[in-house]
């Protein structure tokens, strides 16, 4: 084990629980074995450093990975809880990320070090629902898979969906077809049978006391299967989401939904998880005009007649800030569920 | 280009304005002659009431300053103390504008605006500049450039790779973060980068082995109109909170103060505390000599450069596109319309 064990220990008896935004102690791994589960998504089995248990973690959860360069990236546990002998994490070399993914699919070796966080759980499984419906869209398998895993072995009754767009750009199938949990499993994608070829929508049932839905994946896939779940009249505390298999709270850009109401014409545009409200009023065809996107520039200004913005602009002082008569919608959010703006 | 009047604006480094050794200066395009007397600094308009002449090429007489021309002599409240024509009458309009100044921090402080408002408390501190607990090297530059442009530049060292490839930049900024924090009116432009390469030239002056990675920060402290300290720290890579880890600290100062609306006073400074030893004393000396290299080198004909580029047109009515980096001088300069915009009502 590490010396990081101990000192984490002593901050637990010393303070008592340790709330998700204290930072956690550090452990150091190796990498043990990888795997190549697609062209672009990588596998990747981590064990103790001096070859001891490592902290136990619960289905859901998540590590930091430091990757050097001070870059520090959030990936979902995917294996099962009940291993105490390693974690093991899926990869994505996302063309979009900002750069940690593909930095560590770079470096990637047998015996590589890597510093780690110990785990934390921001999507937690309620493991006494009468039923649970797992819906993953591409990486977003990950936490799924230590779900599946736990709510087996419980003995529980789920489902999961697994959706992506080609059986070669899936990951994890064929351990999926060796698991136990094989039975509970549904694949949808574009090349595969007619009858499996489902939308989120056609296999999302309404809803009924005691089930609860887990998505995770891209944000455009849990906006639509969110919405379509509340549509149904789905009680929000049994929706359950995280992006990606990573955790939003840490990316200034995510956030959840809301509404925007148009003063003057009273057109109610809803903003989904993780869209900008320049990107939501502009899909309504309201288009707004930006220059540079992320809230230095203040060219997308906008009135605010009622509501609470969310400020994530570096733009507005701070007196501004406070007076929350304007905001930014290239990138700030709301803070109440409606903000009602002022523009023609 | 409206400017802010109730304000404590730089006027000169102490060590400019001596005894017996008047300095002159534009500041808001208004002519100022600086002098020292037995009561201390003083800043006149540098005009003489009666034939205009300069007088700043007169002579400093006892506490007053003879106007080169016809030997009126004015002291530093302004007041006409001598008439030597005639019997001496001294015209009761025979006065020159005197504006408050105060020396503080190795600088010299002019209030421009209303005299009733110069509170010398609101003078931002500038402790590293302390003469009695630090060693100072000091220069000056002149910009044909627009002040906030050189506000700009300190607050966005982004430019530091491209700019001072040569000099003080190791390509390897890119991965930097910058953050602005806002204090009242103070704001606060914060950088740090992780596991940085020096170039050879600083990690020789930093005293490191060469290839050392360093987690270095480079954090600027703006105050209106445009002082600025910037405190350079690095600490060896991978700690938690490199500004906390033992390392090393460097103190660099940034003075800006409008000659007109398109040319700039530039004082810079960088110092050291003199507990470190006598050291620090040729350090400092050393340092302002390198540093006023890429200063003058680099970065001057670039903002002078910006200026011809931009004319006489206002920076946000030729729509900038701007980058995540240009957020602490783009709060800077929204801080400062604020404070102009209600002066103005």
């Amino acid at each position: 084990m590490s010396v990081c064990r101990k000192p984490a220990l002593a901050a637990r008896l010393a303070y008592g629980d340790r709330s998700e935004k204290e930072p956690a102690m550090t452990l150091n791994m190796l990498v043990g074995k990888f795997r190549r589960e697609t062209d672009d998504i990588v596998s990747i089995e981590l064990v103790d450093a001096d070859g001891h248990p490592l902290p136990a973690f619960s289905a859901g959860s998540h590590i930091d990975v430091h990757i050097g360069d001070g870059l520090v990236r959030q990936y979902s546990l995917c294996n099962s809880p009940a291993d105490t002998d390693r974690y093991v994490i899926g990869v994505l070399k996302d063309p979009k990320s900002r750069g940690g993914s593909a930095a560590l699919h770079g470096m990637l070796a047998e015996g590589l070090r890597l510093r780690i966080g110990e785990p934390r759980n921001l999507f937690p499984l309620d493991e006494t629902a009468d039923r649970t419906l797992l819906f993953a869209g591409g990486i977003g398998i990950t936490p799924m898979l230590a779900m599946a895993e736990r709510l087996k072995m419980l003995g529980r009754r789920f489902e999961l969906h697994y959706w992506g767009r080609s059986l070669p750009r899936m990951a994890f199938l064929d351990r999926i077809a060796a698991s136990d949990f094989k039975d509970n499993v549904r694949i949808h994608c574009d090349d595969a049978p007619e009858d499996q070829r489902l939308d989120p929508d056609d296999v999302l049932p309404n809803p009924e006391a005691g089930t609860h839905l887990y998505v995770c994946g891209p944000q455009g896939f849990i906006g639509c299967v969110l919405e379509r779940a509340r549509t149904r009249g789905w009680l929000e505390s049994r929706l359950h989401k995280e992006y990606f298999g990573t955790i939003v709270s840490d990316d200034p850009a995510g956030g959840g939904a809301f509404t925007i109401r148009i003063a003057h014409t009273g057109a109610i545009i809803p903003v989904n998880p993780g869209q900008s409200a320049v990107a939501a009023l502009a899909a309504h065809g309201i288009e707004l005009p930006v220059s540079c996107e992320q809230g230095v520039c203040g060219t997308c200004l906008t009135r605010i007649v009622d509501g609470i913005p969310d400020h994530r602009d570096s733009y507005l002082t701070d007196d501004e800030r406070e007076a929350n008569a304007v905001f930014l919608p290239c990138c700030s959010r709301a803070k109440s569920e409606c903000l009602v703006i002022d523009i023609l | 280009m409206a400017f802010l009047r109730n304000i404590w604006y730089v006027a000169a480094w102490d060590h400019e304005v001596a005894d017996g050794r008047p300095l002159a200066r534009t500041l808001l395009n208004e002519p100022v002659v600086m002098f020292r007397s037995s009561q201390g600094v003083h800043a006149l308009t540098d005009r003489c009431p009666h034939r205009f002449a300069p007088l700043h090429l007169g002579k400093q007489v006892g506490n007053a300053l003879q106007c080169p021309y016809h030997g009126l002599e004015f002291d530093g409240s302004g007041a006409c103390t001598r008439n030597p024509h005639g019997d001496g009458s001294i015209p009761k309009a025979a006065k020159v504008k005197s504006y408050p100044m105060v020396e503080q921090d190795s600088i010299l402080w002019i209030w421009m605006g209303d005299p009733e408002k110069a509170d010398p408390t609101l003078i931002p501190r500038f402790e590293s500049l302390d003469p009695e607990n630090w060693y100072i090297g000091k220069d000056y530059l002149r910009a044909r450039a627009n002040y906030q442009l050189e506000v700009d530049n300190i607050m966005d060292l982004s430019h530091i790779d491209y700019l001072h490839a040569s000099t003080l930049g190791n390509g390897n900024g890119k991965n930097a973060e910058t953050t602005v924090v806002q204090d009242g009116n103070t704001v606060h432009s914060l950088r740090l980068n992780r596991n940085e390469l020096l170039s050879p030239e600083l990690e020789r002056r930093n005293g490191l082995p060469p290839g050392t990675p360093v987690d270095r920060w480079l954090d600027v402290r703006w105050d209106p109109p445009g002082v600025m300290e910037l405190v350079v720290g690095n600490a060896p890579t991978g700690s938690e909170d490199p500004r906390k880890a033992p390392g090393q600290i460097r103190y660099f100062q940034h003075l800006f103060s409008p000659e007109t609306e398109h040319t700039a006073h530039y004082w810079f400074a960088t110092s050291r505390r003199k507990d470190l030893g006598p050291e620090g004393e040729r350090i400092v000396a050393e340092m302002i000599v390198f540093l006023r290299q890429p200063f003058e080198t680099e970065d001057l004909p670039m903002l002078e450069a910006q200026q011809r580029t931009m004319g006489t047109a206002d920076f946000w009515e030729l729509r900038p596109i701007l980058l995540p980096t240009d957020a602490p001088g783009i709060r800077a300069r929204r801080v400062l319309d604020a404070m102009i915009k209600a002066e103005q009502k």
